[in-house]
């Protein structure tokens, strides 16, 4: 092993200890429900929607952050073309829209988070229908491994919205 | 030399994430935050952050000492990671209120970070100058120093002079470490149509850590020289670095200016037409 390698294996090291919730250095040893676990419900996800293993990681779980094709590039496009501000439009905040990549690169169990200045707030459904609507449309995520294993993974993309206007996707 | 500089970028991390020193609760004859302290230490390498156990434990803690301030910090960890901006704003703040010296930096990382909160991130930096005097330091995980951050969130509030005065000024500093810093004065610059020295920072940046995205913006600027040969070249090299993956990175989210792969095929397919 060169100077070079040592060198980024202990960078690694450092920044993978701190960052417990970054890339999973432990097998998960429980399937109690975790934080913001997302579980089926039969009220409104689609009954023929699966996952393919028992545990979901999270989408930075193998480093690599949000992978879809045609990188983010792709998936900010199709809200510019799909996405249209309601007329007059004042609602401001935050809508975080979760949901499950399954092995196979499908997306499921979707779930909406609505907030202003970090508290809870409702924004107008002409905003967050067409959001979830184009979300749950987009058939670019990624199968993901992790051990040379493909996982189910939990992938979440936030609109910052002004005048209900986007104007950043995150992450 | 540039390997080193990116093990002293990861310090800060390793500092800020680790449980307290527990001893100076004792020091300071706190037993009840002492307790929770030791609790965490014993018991926090068992458990995945996301592990409801993990929660558990954080919570244990809360109740022996409700001020201990890195239970808070833990209990938010996750929510930011899964995008709970409400959740995770609910504990950071109680982390802040307990322990503000330690907390409002890293609060300020992660409004910029995670919910691109330009305003509050600048906010956060502000107040936490104005309780120290001393150097803000580094954003919680190591990417820049938080001047550098705050400078990023004016370019993000279309107010590129003020970002690049506090980048300029950042940059002066002495044993300033730079990981991105160089590339993104440069691209402040070459917005602003000032080539010759949005070329003098990519230099820099380029003798410091060498990036396909960096090499994608000099082209840019050869290509504003119209300097079409210099610029072909200069894509090619960043074509060949973003292939082997020496490229703006991070592991959660996209940071700004970092350049799409597609960028850099669409402008060398315009200089081959």
């Amino acid at each position: 092993m060169n100077t070079r390698s040592i060198y980024f294996l202990f960078a690694l090291l450092l920044s993978v200890n701190c960052q417990t919730g970054g890339q999973l250095d432990k097998s998960p040893d429980t399937f109690l429900q975790s934080a913001d676990e997302i579980l089926y419900d039969s009220t409104i996800d689609d009954p023929d929607y699966r996952v393919c293993g028992n545990y979901i990681y999270q989408y930075f779980n193998d480093g690599g952050g949000l992978i879809y094709e045609g990188e983010k590039h792709a998936l900010i496009e199709t809200f510019e073309d799909q996405y249209v501000p309601p007329e007059n439009a004042q609602d401001s905040g935050l809508v975080r829209i979760r949901f499950v990549v399954n092995c196979q690169g499908k997306s499921g169990r979707f779930r909406i988070l609505t907030g202003n200045n970090y508290q809870a707030a409702n924004l107008s459904t002409s905003i967050t229908d067409q959001l979830l609507s184009i979300t749950k449309m987009l058939d670019g995520w990624k199968v993901k491994q992790l051990n040379g294993k493909t996982i189910d993974y939990y992938q979440y993309l936030i609109f910052k919205i002004e005048a209900g206007k986007i104007v950043e996707i995150l992450p | 030399m540039k390997y080193s500089v990116l093990i002293l970028f990861m310090l800060p991390s390793w500092g800020i994430c680790q449980p307290p020193n527990c001893n100076v609760f004792l020091w300071n004859q706190d037993t009840a935050l002492y307790e929770a302290c030791t609790l965490v230490r014993e018991n926090i390498d068992k458990y995945y952050q996301f592990d409801p156990k993990f929660h558990e434990l954080m919570h244990r803690a809360i109740e022996i000492a409700p001020n201990f301030a890195y239970a808070y910090r833990e209990l938010g960890a996750p929510f930011v990671k899964t995008g709970n901006f409400i959740e995770w704003k609910k504990y950071m703040d109680q982390a802040v209120k307990y322990a503000p010296l330690d907390y409002l930096p890293v609060r300020a990382s992660l409004r910029y970070k995670f919910f691109a909160d330009y305003e509050g991130t600048i906010k956060d930096i502000d107040h936490f100058e104005s309780l120290i005097n001393y150097d803000v330091g580094e954003t919680s995980n190591g990417t820049y120093h938080l001047n550098i951050v705050k400078g990023l969130c004016y370019k993000k509030l279309a107010q590129p002079d003020t970002a690049i005065q506090i980048i300029e000024k950042q940059l002066q500093q002495p044993n300033h470490l730079s990981l991105y810093d160089h590339l993104h004065l440069g691209v402040l610059y070459l917005e602003k149509g000032g080539i010759e020295k949005a070329l003098s920072y990519f230099e820099q940046q380029s003798a410091n850590n060498e990036l396909a995205d960096n090499c994608y913006y000099q082209a840019l600027c050869f290509l504003k020289l119209a300097q079409r040969e210099q610029a072909k070249a200069y894509l090619q090299k960043a074509k060949e670095l973003f292939t082997k993956g020496r490229k703006m990175h991070d592991g959660y989210n996209r940071l700004i200016d970092q350049v799409y792969f597609f960028q850099i095929e669409e402008e060398l397919a315009q200089l081959q037409e």
